[in-house]
């Protein structure tokens, strides 16, 4: 994210708006545990010197790093950017949700459903919700079906439109997802949303399309998604299906 | 990357890498599948594989952990995972899985027809896939593809 910077002082600065939240500096940086004031005397006497203590990136002096207590909506930051933060919407750590991860269990991608995953800020870059929303709105035009359990969809106070909730849209993530699915036969009108809607965010998104195997084990998306004229991963997801007891559509 | 979905790379690079995890259900088989957890990751430690772990307490390659011991703290609902770098040990690895008959669900990131010819030979037929499209919106902004993979 590129949010921890040296200021002219030569003091390290953490700018709140690009943080977020993540807590990977927390769980990472290597805490040397000296007093405050050893550290900026013994500084002060290196400078008089015209000498310079360049430390390894990951290690804190003094712990100077505290966690804070994190309110709404910034707490939303490290719901969705810190896998180890319980979501409070999934239950689980992280931003992630099931998918396929478990459809032999649950059934939610059915015979003729596409998945799609559009991850906003992945890899590496973060989005804010004012983007995330511009994609869900132009994605809601094609009348999906979002999916319920996933924590993007429980910020929408209109999954109609795909409108997010105006108190959240300054904050920013390192990814979110929205998960929704269509009739594999619309997969062509989601690129085409897609296509129109990448050009007006200044952030990268990560694509995935899912489906339920047939009979004989062949994905039926993949032959959507080449008549689109798109080309596919050679690697992926695969659920085994051992999951019981097996999901049983009627 | 760590959504192991959108790892890049040619299908000859990809091929020493399978990661194989197990994955409960919030009121389906979430609850009470600690035990079960336990069982997958004790069959995937037996063939040994090149890193196992479990989300949050690490795992083998990056942390200074104790496996048996980190097996035994499982609790209901944790993402346990191995990773193995050939076909036949994976094959070995599922068909004993479907003997132990654990009932959570289990998944595995690779290169996909490859999966499917292993879950074959095991006598399987896979239940769902996901492909990863790609990235898309601001790719001027990444790294250069050397680093994404």
């Amino acid at each position: 994210m590129g949010v921890i910077y040296l200021d002219e002082d030569g003091k390290s600065v953490v700018n709140q708006d690009e943080c977020v939240e993540c807590f990977t500096c927390y769980r990472v940086l290597r805490n040397e545990g000296y007093k405050p004031w050893f550290v900026k005397v013994l500084r002060k006497g290196l400078s008089l010197l015209r000498l310079g203590y360049l430390a390894e990136v990951d290690v804190c002096p003094t712990g100077a790093l505290t966690p804070p207590e994190l309110k709404w909506p910034r707490n939303l930051r490290a719901q969705f950017s810190d896998p180890s933060t319980v979501h409070p919407g999934t239950g689980v750590p992280g931003r992630g949700t099931d998918e396929i991860k478990t459809n032999d269990v649950t059934g939610r991608l059915r015979k003729g459903d596409a998945g799609l995953v559009v991850e906003i800020g992945r890899p590496g870059i973060g989005a804010y919700f004012r983007d995330i929303e511009k994609i869900a709105m132009e994605l809601a035009k094609l009348k999906p079906h979002f999916e319920k359990e996933n924590p993007v969809t429980q910020l929408m106070v209109d999954p109609e439109s795909g409108k997010m909730r105006d108190d959240i849209l300054n904050e920013k993530v390192l990814s979110a997802i929205i998960e929704m699915k269509i009739r594999q036969e619309r997969v062509h009108e989601f690129f085409h949303a897609l296509e129109k809607i990448q050009k007006e965010v200044d952030t990268v998104i990560s694509v995935g399309i899912a489906s339920r195997c047939l009979p004989d084990g062949t994905l039926p998306h993949e032959e959507w998604v080449r008549k689109a004229g798109y080309a596919l991963s050679p690697n992926g997801k695969t659920n085994i299906g051992l999951g019981r007891p097996l999901f049983k559509e009627e | 990357m760590t959504n192991t979905l959108h790892r890049q790379g040619t299908p000859e690079s990809l091929k020493h890498d399978y990661v194989i995890f197990a994955h409960t259900a919030k009121g389906i088989t979430r609850e009470g599948s600690a035990s079960k957890l336990r069982e997958f990751m004790r069959i995937c430690l037996k063939y040994h594989p090149e890193n196992i772990g479990e989300s949050k307490q690490g795992n083998i390659l990056q942390d200074d952990i104790d496996i048996h011991r980190l097996i035994s703290n499982l609790s209901d609902g944790a993402v346990a995972s191995a990773v193995f770098t050939d076909l036949d040990t994976l094959q070995k690895v599922i068909e004993e899985l479907i003997r132990a008959n654990l009932g959570i669900s289990i998944n595995i990131s690779g290169l996909l027809d490859e999966v499917q010819t292993c879950c074959r030979k095991a006598g399987l037929t896979r239940h769902s896939g996901e492909h990863s499209l790609g990235f898309w919106g601001a790719r001027d902004r990444l790294p250069e593809r050397e680093i994404l993979e």
